[in-house]
């Protein structure tokens, strides 16, 4: 199993009344497969999707990635492990405004410097359509373009999972699928996992598996 | 590098508030920076002032000189020149005629009252060697006449006497033996002098005329005028060695009082400069805070991207530095600008203070009527040097919030 976790808790507490919006998830991914987390608003599938992404902690329960516990590392390490192994794609894109296209691309790749760097962003923005519009900032975009500029970052450096939340939310029904056949072909091409969380029917369509939520627990697995 | 690049790019970004926050910093520099120049400028245009017409480079006078009394009898020296016997020779002038590249002059100073026949005011009664004194110190005097017999008297002075050129003072001093001596003497120009010892209280006349009537053969001292002024100490040495009984002061010693006097004065501006410097940095530290705030969700994204906390502290610090950088470059680039007609043109006092004289005041110092700012490369340097780095030292705390927040919270943000 490459992503495991196991008893997976997380519990809000804001000092009046603790809210578990995960209770106890255990899951496992296989390598390169397509997977999903679906559920109602408030089922806790992006809080499951960002436990695992090491952008959230956990209450209890533990997350293994490629045999690598997460609980064991600090903060550092948790970097170092968040931009050698995982790419996000982010409902809003997330991109960093002051940033051209391809410099938010080349954000994510923390190796490479000089030509190389500047192939695989190229290519990069070549595979998801955008070439001609490396020097263009976020702002001068359309959602869409922004989305893909955003697969682009999550893919460049090639990680061996990606966390996708929403990656269609935003967009409309074409630019989605778009967005969606692009994903396909690289999980094709490169054999990355690819985990999203989603309640779209056309991202379902494509995984290998569902886990499916409802408040904070696995109700369905399929 | 790329993060170098990050932080001016959200610098750039934010261009209002980059505006703001550069602008105070760069007043602030150019405050300081002129501020300070003008406060050297001021210093040495009344040190240079009082070497020209009063202290030139080295002045020998009695050794145990009562300085809060001045023009005490005490202070008087026996005049060598009139003493020349064998007995006097080791103290005659003779031995300063044996010193190389210097000229110097006698002067004999008294306390004196002028009037002009219905108002009486006192004075400093300056005798002096017309010849040497011309050859040693610049007074000058609105009238080429010889003084002769005559006597210059300040413009100031003259201004309040309401006497002019032609017209007649009458001199009374205390002689040695405490008798009275008053001298009736016809005015041959004003002393139309930066210093207010002469404008404002200074009678000139013949010191041989004035040793005569106070039945004296004293001086008051002997100013040295060097033609190579880099030989101040070594012809100083030489001069305490022929010497050894009197005191032998260059102008450093005998401007000092008024050098530290003004340093006292100026040190009130370093409340000043720390006001200046705590709302500059108060500013910076704001406009960082709110880079902060701002850009809570970018944070996260970098951080979940794999950008270590460290790195991302780095991004708002080097915020800080451009902030720095750009207000140095503009700060210093404005106050060199500023600097100068402040340095060739200068500031008129005159009529602000509303001297008598339109050649300077002294409110408890010098003040030259027009005042011109100095160029010190360190009043530059300094902000150059440290501005950048007081910036990011200022960034470092709001820097360091951007990343106690979670990495969720800053990508749920929306603002």
């Amino acid at each position: 199993m490459y992503v495991k976790t196991s008893g997976i808790k997380k519990i809000y507490d804001n000092g009046l009344t603790p809210f578990e919006a995960l209770g106890g998830v255990s899951i496992g991914i296989e390598k390169g497969t397509v997977c999903a987390l679906v559920g109602a608003s408030g089922s806790g599938k992006t809080t499951l999707l960002n436990i695992i992404g090491a952008i959230d902690t956990a209450t209890a329960g533990e997350v293994i990635i490629d045999n690598e516990s997460l609980s064991d590392k600090n903060s550092k390490a948790l970097s170092i492990f968040r931009r050698k192994n995982l790419g996000f794609i982010f409902q809003s894109y997330n991109l960093i405004p002051v940033l051209t296209a391809y410099e938010n691309v080349a954000l994510a790749l923390f190796e490479s410097e000089g030509k190389e760097k500047h192939d695989k962003v190229m290519s990069m923005l070549d595979k998801v359509g955008l070439f001609d519009k490396a020097k263009n900032y976020p702002n001068q975009l359309s959602g869409g373009q922004q989305q893909r500029v955003s697969v682009a970052r999550a893919l460049v450096k090639t990680p061996k999972l990606l966390l996708a939340d929403e990656p269609t939310a935003n967009l409309d029904s074409k630019t989605g699928k778009q967005i969606l056949d692009l994903l396909l072909k690289l999980n094709n091409d490169e054999k990355i996992t690819i985990l999203f969380s989603t309640h779209d029917s056309r991202v379902m369509d494509i995984t290998d598996k569902i886990y499916t939520l409802s408040d904070g627990k696995i109700i369905e697995e399929s | 590098m790329r993060l170098l690049s990050i932080a001016l790019k959200n610098v750039l970004r934010a261009k209002r508030r980059a505006f703001m926050t550069i602008s105070v910093l760069s007043l602030g520099i150019v405050l300081y920076i002129l501020l300070s120049s003008f406060a050297d400028g001021f210093v040495n245009m009344s040190i240079n002032s009082l070497r020209e017409e009063e202290y030139s480079d080295i002045r020998i006078r009695i050794a145990d000189f009562d300085t809060d009394i001045p023009l005490n009898e005490d202070n008087l020296w026996i005049d060598p020149s009139t003493n020349l016997d064998t007995g006097n020779l080791d103290k005659g002038e003779i031995l300063l005629d044996t010193v190389e590249g210097i000229t110097y002059t006698p002067r004999l100073v008294i306390y004196a009252e002028v009037d002009n026949y219905v108002d009486s005011i006192p004075v400093s009664l300056i005798g002096i060697d017309e010849i040497k004194d011309k050859e040693v110190l610049l007074v000058q005097n609105t009238s080429d006449e010889p003084l002769g017999d005559l006597a210059w008297i300040g413009a100031g002075l003259a201004n309040d006497l309401e006497v002019e050129v032609g017209d007649y003072v009458n001199l009374t001093f205390r002689t040695k033996g405490d008798a009275f001596v008053s001298a009736e003497y016809e005015i041959g120009g004003l002393l139309n002098s930066s210093n207010p010892m002469y404008s404002e209280g200074g009678v000139v006349i013949d010191l041989a005329e004035l040793q005569e009537m106070f039945d004296l053969d004293y001086i008051y001292h002997y100013t040295i005028k060097l033609d190579d002024k880099s030989k101040l100490d070594e012809v100083a040495t030489t001069l305490q060695t022929l010497y050894p009984d009197q005191e032998v002061l260059t102008w450093k010693d005998l401007t000092s009082d008024l050098v530290s006097a003004m340093d006292a004065r100026m040190s009130a501006m370093t409340i000043f400069y720390a006001i200046i410097g705590i709302i500059t940095f108060l500013g910076l530290t704001n406009s960082i805070l709110i880079s902060v705030w701002e850009k809570k969700k970018n944070t996260g994204t970098l951080r979940a991207l794999g950008f270590m906390d460290s790195e991302i502290v780095k991004i708002f610090i080097y915020e800080g530095l451009w902030i720095g950088v750009f207000g140095v470059a503009i700060g210093v680039i404005l106050a060199i600008i500023g600097n100068i007609p402040l340095s060739t043109i200068g500031i008129d006092y005159s009529t602000a203070l509303d001297s008598a004289s339109d050649k300077g005041t002294d409110l408890g110092m010098y003040i030259p009527p027009v005042v011109r700012s100095a160029w010190d490369i360190k009043y530059f340097l300094m902000p150059i040097i440290l501005v950048p780095i007081a910036s990011m030292l200022v960034s470092y705390i709001p820097a360091r919030k951007s990343v106690r927040m979670s990495i969720v919270d800053c990508i749920r943000n929306n603002t």
